[in-house]
């Protein structure tokens, strides 16, 4: 099977294909769309390896990224998108608040490239 | 609990003190719900000031665009940027029979008009006329798209609608411009930015935005914590200043407040709202008046709809634009320092996210507010001591429809 992470993190390569996206907006929809068991679960596989993602990131900088460092980058993202609703919230969408339509999450430039 | 945070907790009434010309009674609801109101704001207010409509940097290279509507005026605009590398603003509209030039935000050589096909420069001068020959007396220097004010600061770009503004931008902005002479806005790329159509009156919306009494209910689910704890349990400001229209206030962040992992990572990657150790890493000229030793963030309105909310290495701002007494366009846009650091831009999403929603408790209270005004119930409004900014502005805009420009 192709690789999509760098080596190390090779324990994580089955969340690629679902928890990666590359957009604010696409990670937000994602949260909601799961159900809090799916969060949970995600989160508790990645939250405690993410001071070890982090460090293997510093190898390199945003504007320089490989495909696997820009997934790895990816997951991390992931990571804090889910995290309110399963530190706080405990359901995937934030209680006592308007529809998730109602706000619009506009696009800005992607912060990270990936060169190699 | 240290001396210096005692007006935090105090019973004392401090600012009716220190602006005793705002009186202390109750406002009425009208400035909130009517629509005759607006129709004052908008002729005394939003056709005569200067509005912020975007940054610079959505207009990087030439012939970059973007089109900003102003419902309330029934007004389009393009901003673009020139060959010349100026940055212009015009009307949306054709000079042949009115139809809008230019749609969302993009890049182009030239504007072309989709009834017939004139062509503009992104200068917003004439270039093209199909069929020019078939016209009468067509005086082809005339036809230029109309120009509104326009001025930046700061990478802010703001327009004007009279035909001769009353005040300059930096007199409208007033203290502003030294005190955040050399905060580096330029500099600070988007990390997210929002919108939404909403049902409450703008100024109903905005003040959800300058008073902190509302922190431990409406965000006890998201970042109340982060502002409120035993120092200062109602996240009353520990600063707040008037200056003529506009007005400016700072809170502090809890000390005591326990951090979740996705906090503890991101104040250790680079920094989180939750905690403001960052203000001594990363702290920027303005910031922190008073040097509060805990230190969050600051509220700057800039009259009349805009807040420009600056911290340690961080802002977000909020536009706040009337489509009708009860409907406001809403933006705002969280912007960091820039980075390299994949774990630093990590860190960011983290108060990205968790801002993000709640922004989106505070629609759902104040559009929960403007259906009750809606109601009838009630005649007027009782705003407290810390609520002191949402009667300023009332107060503010009170006085210009009293006494025009
Ligand atoms: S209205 Fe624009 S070309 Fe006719
Ligand atoms: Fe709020």
């Amino acid at each position: 099977m192709k690789r999509s992470l760098p080596e190390e993190f090779e324990d994580l390569e089955a969340l690629v294909p679902y928890w990666t996206r590359d957009t604010e907006a696409a990670r937000n929809a994602f949260r909601v769309s799961c159900s809090i068991k799916e969060l949970r679960e995600f989160y508790d596989i990645v939250m405690p390896r993410l001071d070890a993602l982090a460090e293997r990131l510093e190898q390199t900088t945003l504007d320089n990224m490989s495909k696997e460092e820009a997934c790895l980058l990816e997951l991390a993202l992931m990571v804090m998108e889910v995290a309110p609703a399963v530190e706080y919230y405990n359901q995937p969408d934030v209680p006592n608040s308007v529809d998730v339509e109602v706000l619009k999450i506009l696009p800005v430039d992607r912060a990270y490239k990936i060169t190699g | 609990m240290s001396s210096e945070a005692i007006h935090l907790t105090n019973d004392q009434q401090s600012y009716r003190e220190k602006y005793p010309e705002l009186g202390t009674g109750p406002v009425p609801v009208e400035p909130y719900m009517s629509e005759e109101y607006l129709s004052k704001e908008c002729e005394h207010i939003f056709s005569k000031m200067w509005l912020m409509v975007g940054r610079t940097t959505r207009l990087k290279n030439v012939g970059d665009f973007f089109v900003k509507n102003v419902e309330c005026l029934n007004k389009s605009i393009v901003v673009a940027k020139g060959k010349d590398q100026e940055v212009r603003a015009f009307y949306n509209v054709c000079r042949h029979r009115g139809t809008n030039v230019a749609s969302g935000e993009g890049n182009c050589k030239y504007f072309t008009c989709r009834f017939h096909g004139w062509v503009y420069d992104t200068d917003g001068s004439i270039a093209h006329v199909p069929e020019e020959d078939q016209f009468y007396q067509l005086d082809k220097s005339k036809l230029n798209l109309e120009s509104v004010h326009c001025e930046i600061w700061k990478g802010f770009i703001f327009v004007n609608f009279s035909d001769k503004p009353r005040e300059t931008l930096r007199e409208q902005l007033a203290e502003y411009c030294e005190r955040f002479e050399d905060f580096p806005f330029e500099e600070m790329p988007v990390a997210g930015r929002w919108g939404a159509t909403l049902k409450a009156n703008w100024k109903l919306f905005q003040d959800a935005f300058q008073e902190g009494y509302h922190v431990s209910t409406v965000h006890a689910g998201t970042i109340g914590e982060y502002f409120t704890g035993k120092r200062n349990p109602n996240c009353r400001p520990y600063y707040l200043g008037l200056f003529k229209r506009n007005r400016s206030m700072s809170f502090s962040y809890n000390p005591e407040f326990a951090p979740h992992p996705s906090e503890i990572f991101a104040v250790k990657a680079g920094g989180s709202l939750s905690q403001g150790d960052a203000a001594k890493t990363y702290a920027l000229p303005g910031i922190n008046p008073g040097n509060d030793p805990y230190y969050s963030f600051d509220v700057n309105a800039v009259f009349p709809n805009w807040l420009c909310d600056t911290s340690a290495g961080f802002f977000f701002i909020h536009e706040f634009w009337p489509i009708d007494a009860i409907t406001t366009r809403w933006e705002a846009s969280l912007h960091f320092l820039p980075t390299n650091s994949p774990s630093q831009y990590i860190s960011q999403m983290q108060s990205v996210t968790l801002l993000r929603d709640a922004f989106r408790e505070d629609i759902a209270t104040s559009e929960g507010s403007q259906a009750g005004l809606m109601s009838g119930a009630l005649r007027e409004i009782n705003f407290s001591d810390v609520e002191i900014p949402c009667r300023h502005q009332y107060q503010v805009i009170q006085e210009l429809i009293d006494n025009p420009l």
